[in-house]
């Protein structure tokens, strides 16, 4: 009963430990995953509780937006193409717009995603420019900032990221699961300093590689493409996981190693057969290090492509969603958000392995 | 027949030698035992067999034919680690089938053998577990039972017995020695237990920094051992040693303690003499007996017997007496050393006199 009760004060006092930690870790997600879903007009508006979506602004209203006449335009007959009460969504990135009204043949596109609340200007009297014809009730929260995201190259950008990420880490594993072995079990002249030497590769910073790669990518005539990318990354993914391989490699017994030269392995037969399904955690871990070193990479990418269409995604999430000083603080969240995935999701399916594999490494 | 010879065998791990030219050679389907304190190359020996070290100098052969730059898997031979070294990945029943499989053994064939092992040594319930559900003598049996499946001509044991706890050990001591007289393979088995070299072998090779000191019958190397380091190694409790000069027909030990000897030395050399605790009276009437004073220090009842811990002139001793010598720490007590049995080594060369 004791040890029952003094479990359960253990337990108490870890998680009391560990829960600022991770609020500490969520919050940034936390941000991210509120701010995608909030209207622009709340986004500012701090006299409303700014951790969570209102649904109010301060004065009591739904978050509105007025529709303006351009400046520009000749004034005119309006036309409404829809009533009070439909939909109107957001046109500023779609290259063909829905109108929701006409002024004479030019046409009024919706600002911001919503319902239309208020005709100030009803259907066939004269608008005239910069004047508010009408008003829209904001959708808060909003799916809107991920709609615009269709509108973008963001999948595109994805995509990119993705490929680069698997190529990335199928080169890793293919030159660093051989090499961590042969340093870690292997014999031979230098395999110390080769080991060293391999470690100071991996402390030198992007920061001061990035121009000598440049030129050597230029070199290769393959800037602007994935390829820069994909020959670029294992120069830091290979020395980081080779070292962390070697951890791993020297964790396996001898025993069983030797166990199978006397069972009549070969040395290949050995590998495939014994060691690397032992120290699968080990590659794995590897591999989820490699593909998220690789997937969150900035300076290279910003560097190597300059086409729109080919950046990577945390490149062309900061490029393209920030213009000037203007931040898209919805559409930047919402990829974000989505970018985040498919680490997310590569995490939670190896979890386990990744544990067993990180406490492998540690103890042995 | 798979005989085992070593040949002028040398190990080097750089300028150190670790066996330093040993020449044994092991009968066809006899159980051998390599015993020796830590670092004195059994273990090393053991593995230039099985191909997992370069040999430096001298030759290997294996049935009849030099295996000295063979590969592991191309010497017929099967090997159960101190560490079990099983596949943590697979089960028992891969575990076992692994060599065969290796080997392309036909699957009907591999099953066949592996259920008959598994019935030897106990494991048919165990077959579809992974090592890690295993207890520490279970995973022992499949190390066994992993080298016996193979059928091959040269069993080789690393201290296989070691990680086990008392109890265990002695109960796979004897299902070792059962094993063996059911299988036909060869056995070399390197220990650093006395006790598992003198239960368990047909032969045992003694084996002191590199060398082999005597190779024998458990009887004879306890009864006639061949230097002093044998007769200290071999027996518990270990053999009791006197420095002394042979003097007057007799040896002068330390603290002018002199006893009678019944064979002749010639007079002024330096010797050890060598008595076993079981061969320490603490009653006269046996001829040949030497009578040494001494001082009772300590008692060890063991239930059958009793060791006793006394301080003579010529040094401190260990004697087995009966169960309840009747004695207490202080007494002053007689000893008398039953000289027919006593072995002498000379001083300097330590060999037996």
């Amino acid at each position: 009963m004791i040890s029952g009760w003094r479990s359960i004060r253990v337990d108490v006092a870890a998680w009391a430990g560990l829960t600022p930690f991770l609020v500490f870790a969520l919050f940034p997600f936390y941000w991210g995953l509120v701010t995608s879903f909030k209207a622009d007009a709340n986004l500012y508006d701090l006299s409303r509780n700014p951790l969570w979506i209102a649904k109010k602004d301060s004065s009591g209203q739904p978050y509105h937006k007025d529709i303006i006449v351009p400046a520009s335009y000749r004034e005119g007959k309006i036309e409404w193409k829809i009533k009070i009460g439909d939909r109107v969504t957001r046109s500023d990135a779609d290259p063909n717009p829905p109108a929701i009204a006409l002024i004479d043949g030019q046409e009024i596109v919706g600002p911001v995603a919503g319902r239309l609340a208020k005709i100030n200007v009803p259907e066939g009297s004269t608008a005239h420019p910069n004047e508010v014809v009408g008003d829209i009730h904001v959708d808060n929260p909003t799916l809107s900032h991920y709609e615009f995201l269709s509108f973008t190259p963001f999948y595109r950008w994805m995509k990119v990221s993705l490929l680069t990420g698997l190529a990335v880490v199928l080169i890793t594993l293919l030159v660093a699961v051989p090499g961590a072995y042969s340093l870690a079990r292997l014999r031979y002249r230098g395999n110390r300093s080769i080991g060293i030497a391999i470690f100071l590769t991996y402390l030198i910073p992007p920061t001061i590689l990035f121009i000598p790669f440049s030129q050597l990518v230029g070199g290769l005539h393959i800037d602007n493409t994935i390829w820069s990318l994909i020959l670029s990354y294992p120069t830091f993914t290979i020395p980081f996981c080779t070292w962390l391989l070697m951890g791993f490699f020297r964790g396996v017994p001898k025993e069983i190693e030797e166990r199978a030269l006397l069972d009549g392995a070969t040395r290949l037969q050995m590998l495939r057969k014994v060691v690397i399904p032992v120290v699968l955690p080990g590659i794995l871990t590897a591999a989820i290090f490699a593909f998220t070193l690789s997937f969150q990479e900035y300076i290279y990418a910003l560097t190597f492509i300059s086409s729109t269409a080919n950046r990577t995604l945390p490149v062309g999430i900061s490029v393209e969603m920030v213009r000037g000083d203007v931040y898209f603080w919805g559409p930047l969240m919402a990829s974000s958000i989505l970018g985040s995935l498919p680490v997310v999701i590569v995490y939670g399916l190896s979890l386990n392995y990744f544990i067993s594999g990180m406490t492998t490494g540690a103890t042995k | 027949m798979a005989d085992v010879v070593l040949d002028k065998v040398v190990k080097k791990f750089g300028e150190t030698e670790v066996v330093a030219g040993i020449d044994l050679t092991v009968r066809d389907r006899e159980f051998c035992i390599l015993v020796g304190p830590s670092g004195c190359g059994k273990t090393t020996t053991l593995r230039m067999i099985a191909g997992l070290e370069d040999v430096t100098a001298g030759d290997i052969r294996i049935a009849g034919e030099t295996v000295t730059f063979k590969p592991p898997r191309d010497r017929d031979i099967a090997m159960v680690f101190q560490s079990y070294a099983l596949y943590p990945h697979m089960t028992v029943r891969k575990n076992l089938a692994f060599a065969l499989e290796l080997r392309r053994v036909p699957k009907a064939e591999i099953n066949k053998r592996i259920s008959e092992v598994a019935e030897i040594i106990g494991l048919t319930p165990l077959l579809d577990r992974k090592p890690r559900q295993l207890s520490g003598g279970q995973r022992q049996r499949v190390a066994v039972g992993a080298a016996l499946v193979r059928q091959s001509g040269v069993l080789l044991f690393d201290e296989p017995l070691s990680n086990l706890d008392a109890k265990l050990r002695v109960h796979m001591r004897v299902e070792l020695k059962r094993l063996h007289q059911q299988i036909k393979s060869t056995m070399v088995y390197v220990t650093h237990d006395q006790v598992e070299a003198m239960t368990m072998g047909d032969r045992i090779v003694i084996m002191n920094a590199g060398k082999i000191i005597q190779v024998g019958s458990a009887m004879e190397v306890y009864e006639r051992p061949a230097t002093r380091f044998v007769a200290g190694f071999i027996g518990t409790p270990p053999m009791n040693f006197f420095e002394g000069e042979i003097r007057n027909g007799g040896i002068a030990l330390g603290g002018d303690v002199q006893v009678a000897l019944p064979r002749a030395v010639e007079a002024g050399r330096k010797v050890t003499l060598g008595v076993r605790p079981e061969h320490i009276s603490l009653h006269a009437g046996k001829p040949h007996a030497a009578k040494v004073p001494s001082t009772v220090e300590v008692l060890e009842p063991l239930g059958n017997r009793t060791i006793v811990t006394a301080r003579s002139p010529a040094g401190v001793l260990q004697i087995e007496a009966e169960a309840n010598p009747g004695l207490k720490p202080g007494d002053a007590i007689e000893l008398w050393f039953d000289m027919s049995r006593a072995h002498l080594f000379d001083q300097a060369s330590e060999c037996a006199l």
